[in-house]
């Protein structure tokens, strides 16, 4: 395993601080995946940038539970899943569903199987979803 | 194949306009790539930031160039390599160079090919490497920064990939000369 810092605000490149700060005003504390990710400061911008742009998109906090838990599962993430079931748990989304996701079980709700099915497609087929034939 | 709207500034959603509006002023044009992902303005103003991160990450043009590339070689994006070959004659980088990341034939200097390959590592198994793959990479002068930093130019490539296969993007003119199929594995 590649060692790697767990950066804090004074130990971070200087392209961080001011990212990391952001951070701990968000949760109160430098989740260790940013205090990893703080060692780049462009990813760590980045992500921040994009966790921003998934939860001002049009899907709802059931919906964008599907689609974060539904990726970490499948991708067999031992940090994101318990993250995203607490922040799953803090967007008030229901039990049931969160263990059905964690589970990797049918939603009983058909619009969010269905969410769940084409996202499962599009990380197995790298976005090679929707086609008649492979290009 | 599902139908793309390919969007101009008048016909994007509301959030998207001033993002076109800045491909166009910036780019001379608004690429077709920018005009699918424009649908869902999270997407695009996500993709258009990355696109800036990556240019701000510590590699230089030619290892900016192996990053992007390999990773839409790899992918078969019928769309981003046309456009990553232009892009990379626009920052003077080796034909030679071009050519060989186009052709998916290793690359003649082992520091780029060493980046070449965990980058292709991390991309076909999905983020899970090996340590002696990370060794390897690490012994070729790399650090931590720079695995890190791949990680960032798969995430962005990966937006722009997939929509591409998913609404089959035209190229755009100015990419034509560099149309580009998969070699035969």
């Amino acid at each position: 395993m590649t060692k790697f810092i767990l950066h804090n605000v004074d130990t971070a490149p200087e392209g961080s601080k001011l990212l990391l700060e952001d951070s701990i005003k968000h949760f109160g504390m430098i989740p260790n995946l940013h205090a990893v990710m703080a060692e780049s400061p462009q990813l760590l911008d980045a992500y921040q940038f994009m966790t921003d742009k998934v939860l001002k998109s049009s899907f709802n906090a059931e919906e964008v539970t599907v689609l974060w838990l539904t990726i970490d599962v499948e991708h067999g993430c031992h940090y994101c899943v318990p993250a995203h079931t607490a922040i799953a748990y803090q967007m008030q989304v229901k039990s049931e569903l969160i263990q059905s996701l964690l589970k990797g079980k049918i939603l009983k709700n058909p619009k969010l199987e269905v969410l769940r099915q084409l996202t499962l497609s599009v990380i197995r087929e790298r976005g090679k979803v929707g086609k008649k034939t492979n290009r | 194949m599902t139908q793309f709207t390919l969007h101009s500034i008048e016909s994007a959603p509301e959030e998207s306009k001033a993002l076109l509006a800045d491909s166009l002023k910036t780019i001379g044009m608004i690429p077709n790539l920018h005009a699918v992902m424009a649908e869902a303005p999270g997407l695009l103003d996500g993709y258009k930031y990355m696109t800036s991160l990556v240019q701000k990450s510590s590699f230089n043009a030619e290892e900016v160039t192996v990053l992007w590339q390999t990773i839409n070689v790899e992918h078969g994006c019928h769309y981003c390599v046309p456009a990553h070959t232009a892009i990379a004659h626009m920052m003077k980088v080796d034909t030679q160079l071009i050519d060989a990341l186009r052709n998916a034939e290793p690359l003649k200097n082992p520091k780029l090919q060493a980046l070449h390959e965990m980058i292709l590592a991390i991309v076909r198994q999905r983020g899970q490497v090996k340590q002696e793959q990370v060794d390897s990479f690490f012994s070729a002068g790399y650090q931590k920064q720079q695995l890190l930093e791949i990680v960032l130019g798969v995430s962005h490539k990966i937006m722009s990939n997939y929509v591409n296969h998913m609404a089959e993007t035209p190229l755009d003119e100015a990419f034509l000369p560099f149309a580009w199929e998969k070699p035969a594995q």
